[in-house]
This record gives C-alpha cells, sequence and structure tokens, in this order.
C-alpha cells in the first residue's frame, strides 16, 4: 500500500508538471499580447514588458516561472490591476466549489436512488424511465440545460433568479443544471451493480432464510453495491468542473470557471495559467483520493504493487 | 384439469430412432460474428428507433442545406429575426410555426406582416437575416464531420498504439503505458482549451485539439484487448508459419476486437461534437461565419430573451443528435461486447 502511495504520488508529481510547462510555452506561443491596448506607446509597452519579465529570454521566464509556481506564486492578473492571481483565484473557490458539492451531492443521491430502483423493477416501466433518465442526462450537455431552465424556469415563470449570487436561491439552477451529468452516471453504474449484487449468492441465501424483501435491497444489496460507486466519484468530479465552466458563465456566477473563460478572451496569461494549473491539481488529487478510498473501503481490491 | 382423466395408452407412445447421420446436423445456419450481433442489436428497441432518426439526422444534414431556398451564409439585413413561419401550418396557433413572436411582455407581435416579408422561413432567420432552417442542417453537417473525423482519428493512433504497446510488451510497453498514464493525469478540457488558444480558428484545429486527448481510452482498451489475444494459439500458429509481425498485429488479432473498437468509437462520436458545442460556447469555436451546431447555440444563447426559438431549435438539435449516439452506442455494447456474450 505504502509503495503503491509513493508511486502515485510521484505520477501526480510528474502530471503536474507537464501541465505546468504545457501550459507555459503553450501560453507564450498564442498570438496576441496583454499589452493591445492602442493608447500605449511602444516605450509604455517595452517598460510594461520588463515590469512584468516578458523582456528575457523564454528559458529564464521559464525557470523564474516553475520557481514561483512551486512555491505557489502564480503571479499577478493582467487584466485586473495586479492583482495576484492566487489571491483572484482564493475569492473565487467558495462560490465554484459550494455548487461542486451541491450538485456532486444532490446528483449521486438522486442518481443512486434511481438506479436502485431501476435494479429492483428491472425490466418495468420504471426501470425503463429512469434508464431514460439517465441516456438523456448523459448526453445532453449541461450548457443545453442551463440554458433552457434559465429561460423557461427563471425568466417565463420566474420562480429562481435568472442570474448572479446573491444568496442562496440563486444556487439552485445551476446546481440542477451540473447534477445532471453525476445523476445519470451515477443511476447507469449503480443499476448494474445492484442487478450483479441481487444475482449474487449470498442475496439467495439472505432470501432462503426468509429475511424480509427490504431488507434484503436495503441491507445485503444497497450496501454492497454502493461500494463501486465510489469510482465514479473521479470521473464525476471531473464532468463537473467541465459543466462548472459554461454553467457558471450562463448564470454569471462569480466561481473559478467564469473567471477562466473571461480570461480567455481577455488573453490574460496569468490567470488561465494559474486557473489551469489549479485545475490540473484538484483533478489529480481526486483521481489519487477516490483510489485510496476505493483500496480502504473494499478490502478485496489488491492494489496494483501492494503485494 | 380434465387432462386428468385423460387414459394413457399404450398406442399414443411410439420409441424414438435415433439416427446417427441426422443428429450432427446443423439445423440452423451458422452466423458470423456480424450476423449474430445484428441479430442482438435488432433486439433493442431504442437502438433501432435511434439508428432511423440518425440516418433522417445525416440525410437531412446534406439535403437540408440545399432544400431551402436561402444559402446558410447569405445575409440579409432586412429579413433580420423572423420567427419560424411554414407554409401549411401558419394557421396552426398551437404550433410553434405560425410565423408570431411572443414579447417579453406578453404582446404578440406579427413581424412577417409588419414588415410585408412574402418569404417562408421555415425555422426563422437570425440577427444577421440568415436563414435558420439552412443553417441548422449546414452546422449539422459541420458537427458531424468535426466529430467522425476526430473519432476516427482517435480509433487510429489509439489501435495502433494500444496494439504496438500491448503486442511488444517489455520495455516499450513500460515506457508507452508510462506515457498514458501521465496523460490521464491531465483533464482533457484543459488540454483541448490550450490547443484551441494556439491554433488558429478553425475546423481542422478543432480536430487537432479533440485528437491530441481522444485516443487515450482507446489505446487502453486495444491493449488489453492485445494483451489477451497475443496468448492464444492462432497467433502462436500464424508467428510458426513466419508470419510478418505487422500482419499477425493487423490481420489476425485487431480483426478480432472490432467490436470494443467500434464501441468505443461510438462513444467518442457523442464526445466530440460535446467538445464542439463546448468550445463554441466558451468562445473558442468556429469563425462566426462557420455554422455549427455549437456556434448556433451559442448565437442563439445571446438573444435567447427576445428570440427564444433561435436558442431552442438548435439545442433541440444537437441534444436529437446527442441522445441518438449515446443509445446506439449503448445498443451496440450490449450487442458487440465480449463480456456480454457469456
Amino acid at each position: 500500500m505504502l509503495r503503491y502511495l509513493v508511486q502515485r504520488v510521484i505520477y501526480m508529481l510528474i502530471t503536474l508538471f507537464v501541465v505546468v510547462s504545457a501550459t507555459f510555452f503553450l501560453m507564450k506561443i498564442v498570438p496576441g499580447t496583454p499589452f493591445n491596448s492602442e493608447k500605449l506607446t511602444d516605450e509604455q509597452v517595452e517598460i510594461m514588458n520588463r515590469e512584468y519579465g516578458l523582456d528575457q529570454p523564454v528559458p529564464v521566464q521559464y525557470l523564474n516561472y516553475m520557481a514561483k509556481t512551486i512555491q505557489g506564486d502564480l503571479g499577478y492578473s493582467f487584466q485586473f490591476n495586479n492583482t495576484p492571481v492566487t489571491e483572484l483565484l482564493s475569492e473565487r473557490v467558495g462560490p465554484s466549489a459550494f455548487l461542486g458539492f451541491q450538485a456532486m451531492l444532490v446528483g449521486t443521491i438522486i442518481g443512486i436512488f434511481l438506479g436502485v430502483v431501476a435494479a429492483l423493477k428491472q425490466n418495468t416501466w420504471v426501470d425503463y424511465t429512469s434508464t431514460f433518465v439517465a441516456v438523456v442526462g448523459k448526453s445532453i450537455p449541461s450548457f443545453i440545460f442551463a440554458g433552457l431552465m434559465q429561460y423557461y424556469i427563471a425568466v417565463k415563470l420566474g420562480w429562481f433568479p435568472v442570474m448572479f449570487w446573491e444568496g442562496y436561491e440563486y444556487s439552485i439552477l445551476p446546481t440542477i443544471a451540473l447534477s445532471m451529468f453525476p445523476i445519470s452516471i451515477a443511476a447507469r453504474f449503480m443499476r448494474t451493480e445492484m442487478i450483479d449484487v441481487l444475482n449474487s449468492d449470498y442475496i439467495t441465501l439472505a432470501k432462503a432464510k426468509g429475511a424480509s424483501y427490504l431488507q434484503i435491497s436495503v441491507k445485503h444489496a444497497l450496501r454492497n453495491a454502493l461500494i463501486p460507486v465510489v469510482t465514479v466519484l473521479g470521473p464525476l468530479a471531473v464532468g463537473l468542473m467541465t459543466g462548472s465552466l459554461v454553467v457558471e458563465q450562463i448564470y454569471s456566477v462569480p466561481g473559478i470557471g467564469e473567471q477562466f473563460v473571461s480570461s480567455i478572451l481577455t488573453n490574460d496569461y496569468p490567470v488561465i495559467m494559474g486557473t489551469t494549473i489549479l485545475f490540473a491539481a484538484l483533478f489529480v488529487f481526486v483521481t489519487l483520493l477516490v483510489d485510496i478510498l476505493y483500496g480502504i473501503i473494499d478490502p478485496r481490491i489488491r492494489l496494483a504493487g501492494g503485494k | 384439469m380434465a387432462d386428468k382423466d385423460m387414459k394413457l395408452t399404450r398406442d399414443m407412445f411410439e420409441p424414438v430412432s435415433v439416427n446417427t447421420t441426422k443428429s450432427e446436423k446443423i439445423e440452423k445456419p451458422s452466423l458470423n460474428f456480424w450476423q449474430d450481433s445484428w441479430l442482438r442489436v435488432r433486439k433493442n428497441k431504442a437502438a433501432i428507433v435511434s439508428m432511423v432518426i440518425l440516418v433522417l439526422i445525416v440525410l437531412m444534414a446534406f439535403i437540408g442545406p440545399l432544400m431551402s431556398p436561402y444559402e446558410y451564409d447569405k445575409q440579409n439585413a432586412s429579413h433580420s429575426n423572423l420567427p419560424p413561419r411554414v407554409q401549411g401550418l401558419e394557421d396552426i396557433s398551437w404550433l410553434p410555426f405560425d410565423g408570431t413572436l411572443e414579447k417579453k411582455d406578453g404582446t404578440i407581435v406579427h413581424p412577417y406582416e409588419d414588415r410585408n416579408i412574402e418569404n417562408y422561413y421555415w425555422f426563422g432567420t437570425d440577427s444577421l437575416g440568415r436563414d435558420l432552417f439552412a443553417r441548422i442542417w449546414q452546422g449539422t453537417q459541420i458537427s458531424l464531420l468535426i466529430a467522425v473525423v476526430a473519432a476516427l482519428l482517435d480509433m487510429l493512433i489509439g489501435v495502433t498504439f494500444g496494439a504496438v504497446s500491448g503486442y511488444f510488451g517489455g520495455r516499450i510497453d513500460n515506457l508507452m503505458q508510462r506515457i498514458i498514464e501521465v496523460l490521464m493525469g491531465i483533464p482533457n478540457l484543459i488540454i483541448v482549451v490550450l490547443m484551441i488558444l494556439v491554433l488558429p480558428p478553425g475546423i481542422i484545429p478543432i480536430i487537432i485539439a479533440l485528437s491530441i486527448t481522444g485516443w487515450v481510452g482507446m489505446a487502453r482498451v486495444v491493449r488489453a484487448q492485445v494483451l489477451k489475444l497475443k496468448e492464444q494459439e492462432f497467433v502462436l500458429a500464424a508467428r510458426t508459419l513466419g508470419e510478418s509481425t505487422p500482419k499477425i498485429l493487423f490481420k489476425h488479432i485487431i480483426p478480432n476486437m472490432f467490436g470494443v473498437i467500434i464501441i468505443n468509437t461510438m462513444f467518442s462520436i457523442p464526445n466530440a461534437i460535446f467538445f464542439e458545442a463546448f468550445l463554441s460556447f466558451i468562445g473558442l469555436g468556429l469563425p462566426e461565419k462557420e455554422a455549427s451546431l455549437g456556434t448556433l447555440v451559442e448565437a442563439g444563447f445571446r438573444s435567447m430573451l427576445a428570440f427564444p426559438y433561435q436558442m431552442i431549435i438548435p439545442a433541440i438539435m444537437i441534444s436529437l443528435t446527442m441522445v441518438v449516439f449515446n443509445m446506439i452506442a449503448d445498443g451496440l455494447r450490449d450487442a458487440l461486447d465480449p463480456k456480454m456474450r457469456d
């Protein structure tokens, strides 16, 4: 287990190193500069370049950037009056994290419920409805949901605020839009697992012992079927990250995703790089966490290399 | 039951003569892999319906732009933002094709009559007066093109990478697997966005950006299959007979995993459609003149409040396409997956 852990952490570091390097060099070759206001004279641009270290050779800039990144300094935003990127992002972590957790929670709970019901009522209309909901939820992009809900529920019916972030009710529509993906993935996965478990010998034994339907489905089947669901949490978190970019933009939620999109449009390199690194770090961390969690919850899983 | 009273007499039975020549006879014609799979796909009604819809969508993607009397990129300022109106359906008020538009305050306006326009725009027009019917199908065509080409590229790279890695094993495999592991560690959203930032906007850059990350899943699946298949006797036989390595790989091993490859490709098509639309949505899509489902949804979204039809029609189109592809992929997986065959 320890060897496995060390190995995984090393991979994590290599991955992050690759991401940081890649973002740096890609940003160097993108067209456009941060100082393209027509009011600036060449001289002023030169001064600004020197100020931000953009006049040095690329390898030097790279080393500087690496050293700073390791120390947790992601540079300064070009757009927002020299605000440090770390500060800019930390202000925005709150709404994103809140939305992400809420969507994840709502999504997995509803998804697991749908999956279990579908498995218990296999090949009935309940099952077909649940499967259909899952396919539709997985297929339709979250920004379509977000857009349609914003129009029909917020604008037409006026049940919820249309956009912005000024209270709990502002988080409801974005959460629903984001949770469609977790719902469908969790439902499909749960259904397969549950059917698998329901066909296993210990369920037959429980039935033979005369355990009640409720006891069998909850105590024996559900508890065992829940274990592998941990493995889909990783992909779900990634899906939420992708979804958050557009959903936050649609509902004007002041989160990381919205920041990322607006930075792309304004060529604000340090913020783009900082956000990318943050996303990558989150992703790598979640994957590792899920793997470890899985090993702890289910002792039957033998981790590779942990003989 | 009445049957109980029935008397069983001896003459009701006769001994069966075992004909040894007939017992070996094969009753049904033997099916090859594809026929067998087709039998199973056919049972999945959702998949069949989806296939029919998909065929219609693909046909319309090519015929649609020609059916409309207007060009997809022809601007006409005096015909801007017209709601959908269809000949014959315009008098049915509950259908959204009557050429009227409900304003935000609830009043109904008749832009066609108000502006003295005789034309019929089946799906309406956008803010530059371009015919949305032609644009939708043109956009479907472009989106499908991007998705299919990206999926094929994924397949090509993934199969080659996976097959080489799995077949040769040892140090090559080790190195290739490490590369995959690092690539898997990076969220593909980030790679796609960064690639698009660097490359000039256009169809080919989007395809490249999608393929850069897309092949990894395929490579992993193919490698696992190759590892399994290369131990089989027919590979040993081919090797003993002196067959060259590429031939063994491409003639003996890969044909045996067509099922897995097809399933994976089918799943990567809707994924590519999604990413194309996603990129348009965050402002990194195709240039404005071009139409793809993504750019249409994005443009529609901006004018959603005043002209909801501009958002809703492309949204339905992209959702339908994605659902249909996913349904077919699911059906194929159930039918082709070797794990389900037992």
